[in-house]
């Protein structure tokens, strides 16, 4: 059995240079969308959309989800296509993406298929999330 | 599934796992030890006695892999009703243990053809016993059955009031913190002053005899296991030390020793210390603390006696702590990401009751790591103190600050504000 395709297109980041297109600031909003494509059909309970950091390194694994849309819910059918735009806010106190000596802190937009009884299909888009200005002083 | 609902369910099925775990480890040891405890306190308390004549009497032996133990091989018949029995036994529970000698003293006392009163149940007169005295031996399954969810409890229960009290006295500080960003910060050693500063309210002489005091707590529950093992393992023998095993108690002992020395040490150096100084309070311009942000740190401590102070420093510190698991050992790890000397007040002879007083700058780095609190990774900021006396115990308290993830205006590039990165340690 074929099983869905997912690819992640995100919009830029607020800043205008192409070594920031994946970072935002914390607090900042995140669009993008995230293409489906069913080669047959199948059940689905629900797509979602969701913004979470995740720990690596030497100690245990910590994650966290900040942000979690549904973005789709019922089967797919035989060739379905679906374009999905969604939006998430990252949360203002962080944390922000770290590379550390033994703590590093990674973001992802992951997009999931819930595929009920079987191995859901997922896809990841890696971020970078940066401080931000005090806004309460500028 | 979401990954926090994932994640949640995770941490349930682990802690559910722990929890049967513990529970079957307690009803193990307890069901054990209250068997044996119950089955003596009757022969104790509820069997009669009758006349028996001892059959045999020698020393019996087991041997395993874990060597050899000795129990007194007692048999005899006595007579209920008319009718004979022959399967009476010296104890109802029969433990062997180390040590030959004391288990010989007790055959040579009943000898094979010797009339001894003997002790059989009502209930059921095919059993029998020669001693009804009650043994430690099943309080140890109940004593350690009991000390695990003794521990638990009390964590448990401490953790609890310890969130609720930081709830509390955030909220009394006036400060507008998330607690979760403050969780390695007491805010009940924070003082919310005008304009923004905060005074921050260093160690007590009450927190070091604490920590001495918790010291010999853990020294008297290691001790008192380890002593009653190795007296119990003295009269075994007979009073005669056998070096082997005395060999492996001593690294227990030594061990014991240290707990509590270190006790002891803290204490005494804790009250020393509180008769010649007071808790220092360092201030500060603000909490939290932002990324490039530079900072004033103004120190403040009175003594209570003349001394000469050496040399007074304040250090801005900065540290990952990771917990991290290998096989079945829990560890930790911890790297110093920012270290910053900075003397407030050298050489200098106080007087009684005298406030000396110092004052530095400091600066959080803008590519530095904000304040980061998971339950496995942590990235934790402080200031450390160092006030060194001469000719006595120093006194030393650790200030946690919260730094947040936001960045000084002016500061930096506009519009481009620098990635996270790791900051070098300065001598």
């Amino acid at each position: 059995m074929s099983k869905p395709q997912v690819t992640i297109e995100l919009k830029p980041g607020p800043w205008d240079d192409d070594a920031y297109r994946n970072a935002w600031p914390i607090g900042g909003k995140i669009r993008g969308r995230a293409n489906v494509h069913a080669p047959q059909a199948v059940k689905c309970k629900d797509i979602t959309a969701s913004l979470s950091w995740k720990t690596h390194g030497r100690g245990n694994t910590d994650e966290h989800s900040a942000e979690s849309v549904t973005l789709h819910e019922g089967d797919l059918f035989d060739g379905q296509m679906l374009t999905l735009g969604f939006e998430l806010n990252l949360p203002a106190e962080g944390p922000i993406t770290y590379d550390g000596h033994y703590v590093n802190v990674r973001w992802n937009v992951v997009v999931r298929v819930d595929i009920p009884w079987a191995v859901d299909v997922f896809e990841r888009a890696e971020i970078t999330v940066l401080p931000d200005y005090d806004d309460a002083r500028r | 599934m979401s990954l926090t609902r994932r994640h949640n369910a995770r941490a349930t099925i682990g802690r559910v796992i722990i929890i049967l775990l513990a529970a079957a480890f307690v009803l193990v040891f307890m069901g054990v030890g209250g068997r044996f405890a119950y089955q003596e306190w009757r022969a104790s308390r509820q069997f009669l006695p009758v006349t028996g004549t001892i059959t045999k009497s020698e020393v019996g032996r087991s041997t395993d892999r874990d060597g050899t133990t000795y129990y007194p091989d007692i048999t005899f018949r006595y007579e209920v009703d008319g009718r004979v029995y022959r399967d009476g036994t010296y104890t109802v529970s029969r433990t062997s243990s180390s040590g030959r000698a004391g288990k010989q003293r007790i055959v040579d006392q009943h000898p094979v053809g010797a009339e001894r009163k003997v002790w059989y149940d009502p209930t059921d007169p095919a059993v029998a016993v020669l001693n009804t005295d009650m043994t430690w031996f099943p309080w140890v399954f109940i004593g350690i059955g009991a000390v695990i969810p003794g521990i638990a409890i009390l964590i448990i229960v401490s953790r609890g009031w310890s969130r609720q009290a930081r709830k509390a006295n955030l909220a009394a500080s006036g400060l507008s913190v998330p607690v979760e960003m403050l969780t390695h910060v007491n805010p009940r050693n924070v003082e919310q002053l005008g304009s923004g500063r905060v005074r921050l309210r260093g160690a007590t002489t009450g927190k070091g005899v604490k920590m001495g005091l918790g010291l010999l707590a853990a020294a008297v529950f290691w001790n008192g296991i380890t002593w009653t093992l190795v007296l119990v393992l003295w009269s075994e023998s007979g009073g005669a030390w056998k070096w082997g095993p005395m060999a492996f108690m001593s690294i227990f002992v030594v061990i014991g020793a240290f707990l509590f020395l270190g006790g002891v040490w803290k204490i005494i150096t804790s009250i020393m210390v509180g008769r010649r100084i007071m808790p220092a309070s360092l201030t500060i311009d603000r909490l939290p603390l932002r990324l490039g942000e530079r900072f004033t740190v103004e120190f403040e401590q009175q003594t209570r006696s003349a001394c000469q102070i050496n040399r007074v420093t304040v250090t801005l510190f900065c540290q990952e702590w990771v917990r991290y698991t290998v096989g079945t050992d829990t560890r930790t790890a911890e790297h110093t990401v920012l270290e910053r000397k900075q003397t407030v007040l050298e050489q200098s002879d106080a007087y009684a009751s005298q406030q000396i007083t110092g004052r530095c700058e400091f600066e959080i780095p803008i590519g530095a790591m904000h304040s980061f609190d998971a339950a496995n990774n942590k990235v934790k900021w402080m200031l450390k103190l160092h006030t060194d006396i001469a000719g006595w115990p120093d006194y030393a308290s650790d200030f946690p600050i919260a730094v947040v993830p936001r960045i000084v205006p002016g500061v930096g590039e506009p519009g481009r504000p620098p990635i996270g990165e790791i900051v070098e340690v300065s001598e």
